[in-house]
């Protein structure tokens, strides 16, 4: 207070400032950073997460972990990428020049909504033209789709286990056509139900998914899409647009998502150009 | 105010444009951000004609009806609609020079779009940015305790980017002035 006085008598022009004097070129200081700080911490966040997601991702165990650095070394940062077709169900004429390959997850909403609103469409205009084969691999994105997404998964290698591809596509269409996704979209029960529907055999059908004999199957279409996916893409659905070629393997153009036709059109049309 | 404010903001039609296309640019930048490397690869593949690389990002666009659900549809049109408004009144403040500019709302309109682009991403999938982030610190286990799975960060975005509408409004319309002591 003395010091205060002191100063109002040598400085009578400061009268009025008092401590509000000091503290408001301090706040003046402060706000006009809030601007630059905000925007520098967003994009440090944004760019932070882009570039560790990749460093996480490469961090998980398993196969995948070898998997994805070799396929890395392989494709191009913004290129096609490897992907095989390894043994799953074909869709359409098995010489097409165009080979689409789908990662999906039978309780994934976006894998029914592209079944119910593309698919047709492809499948119309490229599948049954023979344009184009579809082959379906399995991929369960979401933990929480288990343990239903993978049951599905396994029936439906069952079927093609008794009835071959034509039998693995039916039972692919009667479980999309029912569930109604999310990871509880339909009942155990329904599968073998589904399977006496399309004239299986039940009891080998139950067999077979009781012994979870397609469980490593399922497992291995994971582990090659975790391979082939960038690790900020690894979602469902997700397909691979390639020539055709005679080992199975294409390189393939990513289209992620459930995107609407005029998108997958313009990819396929490009992919089939000599 | 709010109203006030925009009447004087966008009665030219500068800022009416400044506010679309700086819409727009967020609005595709969202609807795209699953298929940049696709649209890259398009770009230069030898194969595509030009009409090929207009068409396929434009294609990608209609992803907005099937590749979102209804509430992150919802939110990226609104995020994307309020940052622009957002910028042509920040604009508008700026050009016209108005001293002791609070920070406050032009800071809530950034983390406003920063908190909007987290929660863009395919809601059954995860968000694409902030499962990433989670992981950095090691918590995307949290996305599974979240009722919406991330699509929060979205909502969280819709209300600081109205917040920072109400604030910059406030500013336009009553600009700071030496009160007489």
């Amino acid at each position: 207070m003395e010091n205060n006085f002191q100063n109002f008598q040598q400085n009578p022009q400061n009268q009025g400032q008092g401590r509000s004097g000091n503290a408001e070129p301090l706040l003046a200081k402060y706000n006009s950073l809030l601007i630059p700080v905000s925007i520098v911490i967003a994009g440090a966040f944004v760019a932070a997460a882009i570039y560790f997601s990749a460093v996480y991702n490469a961090n998980k165990t398993g196969n995948a972990v070898a998997n994805n650095q070799q396929q890395q070394q392989q494709q191009q940062p913004s290129g096609p990428t490897k992907v095989s077709m390894d043994n799953d169900a074909v869709l359409g004429d098995k010489n097409a020049p165009v080979t689409m390959i789908e990662f999906s997850d039978y309780e994934c909403p976006f894998c029914k909504r592209h079944f119910t609103d593309v698919y047709p469409e492809i499948k119309k205009d490229y599948i049954d033209t023979g344009k184009l084969k579809l082959v379906f691999r399995d991929f369960i994105a979401v933990p929480s789709h288990n343990p239903l997404a993978t049951s599905e998964a396994m029936a439906a290698e069952c079927a093609k286990d008794q009835g071959g591809d034509s039998a693995y596509f039916k039972y692919h269409d009667e479980i999309f056509k029912k569930t109604t996704s999310n990871g509880n979209g339909l009942a155990l029960t329904q599968l073998p139900a589904i399977a006496k529907g399309l004239g299986l055999n039940v009891s080998v059908f139950q067999q077979c998914l009781d012994s979870n004999k397609f469980k490593d199957e399922v497992a291995k279409d994971n582990a090659d899409a975790l391979a082939a996916l960038p690790p900020s893409q690894a979602g469902t659905p997700s397909f691979f647009i390639g020539k055709s070629s005679l080992n199975g393997t294409i390189d393939g153009t990513l289209v992620v998502g459930a995107q609407p036709y005029a998108a997958f059109k313009q990819v396929i049309d490009i992919t089939l150009k000599p | 105010m709010v109203r006030k404010a925009f009447s004087r903001v966008f009665k030219k039609p500068a800022y009416v444009a400044l506010a679309a296309v700086v819409g727009f640019l967020v609005f595709a930048f969202a609807v795209w951000l699953p298929n940049f490397r696709l649209i890259i690869v398009i770009m230069n593949h030898p194969e595509a004609s030009f009409a090929d690389k207009v068409n396929l990002p434009l294609s990608l666009l209609g992803s907005i009806a099937t590749n979102f659900t209804l509430l992150s549809a919802f939110y990226t049109i609104a995020i994307a609609t309020l940052f622009g408004i957002n910028i042509s009144m920040l604009v508008y403040l700026l050009t016209h020079r108005l001293r002791h500019i609070q920070s406050a709302g032009i800071a809530t309109g950034f983390l406003g779009l920063a908190s909007g682009i987290i929660g863009v991403g395919c809601a059954a999938c995860g968000s694409l940015i902030l499962t990433s982030l989670l992981a950095m610190f090691g918590s995307s286990f949290v996305l599974a305790f979240l009722p919406l799975h991330g699509q929060e960060f979205g909502i969280l975005g819709v209300i600081l980017l109205l917040f920072s509408i109400y604030k910059i409004a406030g500013q336009i319309q009553n600009p700071a002035v030496c009160s007489v002591s």
